[in-house]
């Protein structure tokens, strides 16, 4: 049984009830986990009407759950992992995401349902988002017919609207800012050369430790990515932005026009093309970039 | 050792090679004979193979600064050459007699890779089976505490420990030298390997590969250290059957 990806659009309690609590008890029933991130109130609403079978279930707060897009893919990646390696033959899922309160947030998490697809393709999962329609905005709502097959209303139909993953993340990926704050620093011969001069420049800034480490880790893979595939890193740009340290890395390769790079956890048997993977998971975002020459620029945000 | 010669040499560098043996041209013909690439860098100087004895210990003891100067105008031999940077291997058998000076060696090493600056210096050390037995025999030293100085330094540092079943790293280990890491364990062939990585300040995706060589190698993992940690959660490796944990390499 490979990825089920479903959005199931609610008016009240009790249709939530019924359709959630029979999906996780579905999954119970096949020997399947079963994990239920939603709000409190929800969480609270499904202990209430499981039962006997609350006990059987993971909770978990979808505030927790959903900080960062590309942390919450491996999330799910990792949950599927351990069911496998508990002998379960699936997951069933409630991922009811966190649209956040502003367009920006709003296009962040539709761009991220759209990723689900491709990123969890061929995984033991069935996983259900449910979407308020008290609380959500219309343009929130409409991109579930987007980013989802199947949505369930009063029943469980394709949807007429599903898009292609790569045309809804374009179409909600804001262009990023030019940054001319950024200072161009001296292009390094070598990976080692590379981590000093940044931690150099991100201790004179202040970065804590961890932030600080993650970012050697994302700039390391993007610079290894520049030298083997782009033609060598022909610029390196670094400086703070608002609360962030940004460290962007161009290369004279032939550039790189997808928009789900990165966003595929790497399979085990992979030979290569985790780097970017490992810089989104490390990063708070890594964006992608035309450079001036044609190139692939990628701009790495503690 | 081979491995770690082939790739500097690949990289453009001069690599300088101390051999321990007493007959330095007898080493060199065997090199040569076992490998095309690395005859022709004989024959062109790329590589150098110099006897161990003779550089570091030639009264008989250890000089830390006499040791630098040898390096410092080996790499301005090298640069002036016009290679990129300069490589050295230095097998350290001669350590066994326990000569004077042996106690400036971690601060040697640690000179060494500032004087070699910018440009990443790769150190090799192997020890091998008899080499060990014979050290934890005699002297009952650890090769542990010489390579942790190395890994301070910010590069690094290899050796083959235990009988030939353990690997230590210590330092940084990355794409640049994921060929040669691949390569040395590759060389183990179907033997049970176990890596000791507490000293292992800096891993990316591709010197992590590395260390189950080119054929996705079932390896065992003693002391993790935080960088390695983090990476293997980020690749999903903590729930790879291939891959053990486990508290300590058996010696």
């Amino acid at each position: 049984m490979s990825l089920r990806h479903d959005a199931f659009l609610y008016d009240s309690d009790d249709s939530f009830v019924a359709q959630m609590s029979s999906h996780l008890q579905a999954g119970l029933g096949a020997g399947a986990h079963a994990v239920a991130i939603t709000t409190q109130h929800n969480l609270g609403l499904l202990r209430d009407s499981l039962a006997a079978d609350a006990d059987s279930v993971s909770y978990v707060d979808r505030d927790e759950w959903y900080r960062h897009p590309a942390n919450v893919l491996a999330g799910f990646e990792r949950v599927v992992r351990d069911a496998d390696a508990a002998g379960a033959p699936c997951v069933y899922a409630i991922g009811e995401v966190r649209f956040g309160t502003t367009p920006c947030e709003w296009d962040r998490w539709t761009a991220y349902e759209a990723t689900i697809d491709r990123a969890l393709a061929g995984r033991k999962l069935q996983v259900i988002c449910p979407y308020d329609e008290r609380v959500l905005p219309g343009a929130v709502l409409d991109s579930a017919w987007a980013t989802h097959q199947h949505v369930i209303t009063d029943a469980r139909r394709p949807s007429p609207d599903y898009t292609d993953a790569a045309t809804v993340i374009r179409a909600h990926t804001p262009l990023p800012e030019p940054l001319p704050q950024l200072r161009t620093l001296q292009e390094p011969t070598c990976a080692h050369g590379l981590r000093e001069l940044l931690a150099a420049e991100m201790a004179a800034d202040g970065v804590p430790n961890a932030a600080a480490c993650d970012m050697l880790l994302a700039a390391g893979e993007v610079f290894a990515n520049a030298t083997c595939h782009g033609g060598g890193a022909t610029s390196l740009r670094v400086g703070r932005v608002g609360t962030h340290f940004v460290c962007e890395i161009a290369d004279a390769g032939e550039g790189l026009d997808d928009p789900l790079a990165g966003y595929l956890p790497p399979r085990p048997a992979q030979a290569n093309g985790a780097g970017l993977w490992v810089a989104r998971q490390a990063t708070s975002a890594t964006e992608l970039l035309r450079s001036d020459a044609g190139g692939l620029t990628v701009r790495l945000w503690t | 050792m081979t491995s770690f010669v082939r790739h500097g040499l690949s990289r453009g560098r001069k690599v300088v090679l101390f051999d321990a043996g007493d007959d330095v041209d007898a080493f060199a013909s065997r090199l040569a004979g076992s490998d095309d690439d690395i005859a022709k860098a004989l024959a062109r100087g790329q590589l150098e193979i110099k006897s161990a004895r003779e550089a570091y210990i030639p009264d008989g003891a250890f000089d830390a600064e006499r040791m630098l100067a040898t390096a410092r105008s080996e790499r301005e031999r090298a640069l002036a050459a016009g290679y990129r940077a300069a490589s050295f291997t230095g097998d350290m058998r001669w350590r066994l007699t326990d000569p004077p000076g042996c106690e400036q060696l971690a601060e040697y090493e640690q000179r060494l890779a500032e004087i070699l600056g910018d440009e990443a210096i790769m150190l090799l050390c192997q020890y091998d089976d008899a080499v060990r037995a014979e050290v934890t025999a005699a002297h009952d030293v650890d090769v542990a505490p010489e390579l942790a100085p190395i890994g301070r330094c910010g590069y690094l540092a290899a050796a083959l420990t235990g009988s030939g079943s353990r690997v230590r790293l210590a330092g940084e280990l990355d794409f640049e030298a994921a060929a040669t890491v691949a390569a040395v364990i590759d060389e183990r062939g179907d033997a049970p390997i176990c890596l000791d990585l507490a000293d292992l300040e800096y891993v990316d995706v591709a010197g992590l590969r590395a260390l189950r060589g080119s054929k996705r190698h079932p390896i065992a993992i003693a002391t993790p250290s935080d960088a390695v940690q983090r990476l293997v959660g980020l690749l999903g490796w903590d729930t790879d059957p291939g891959v053990q944990f486990q508290p300590e390499c058996a010696a």
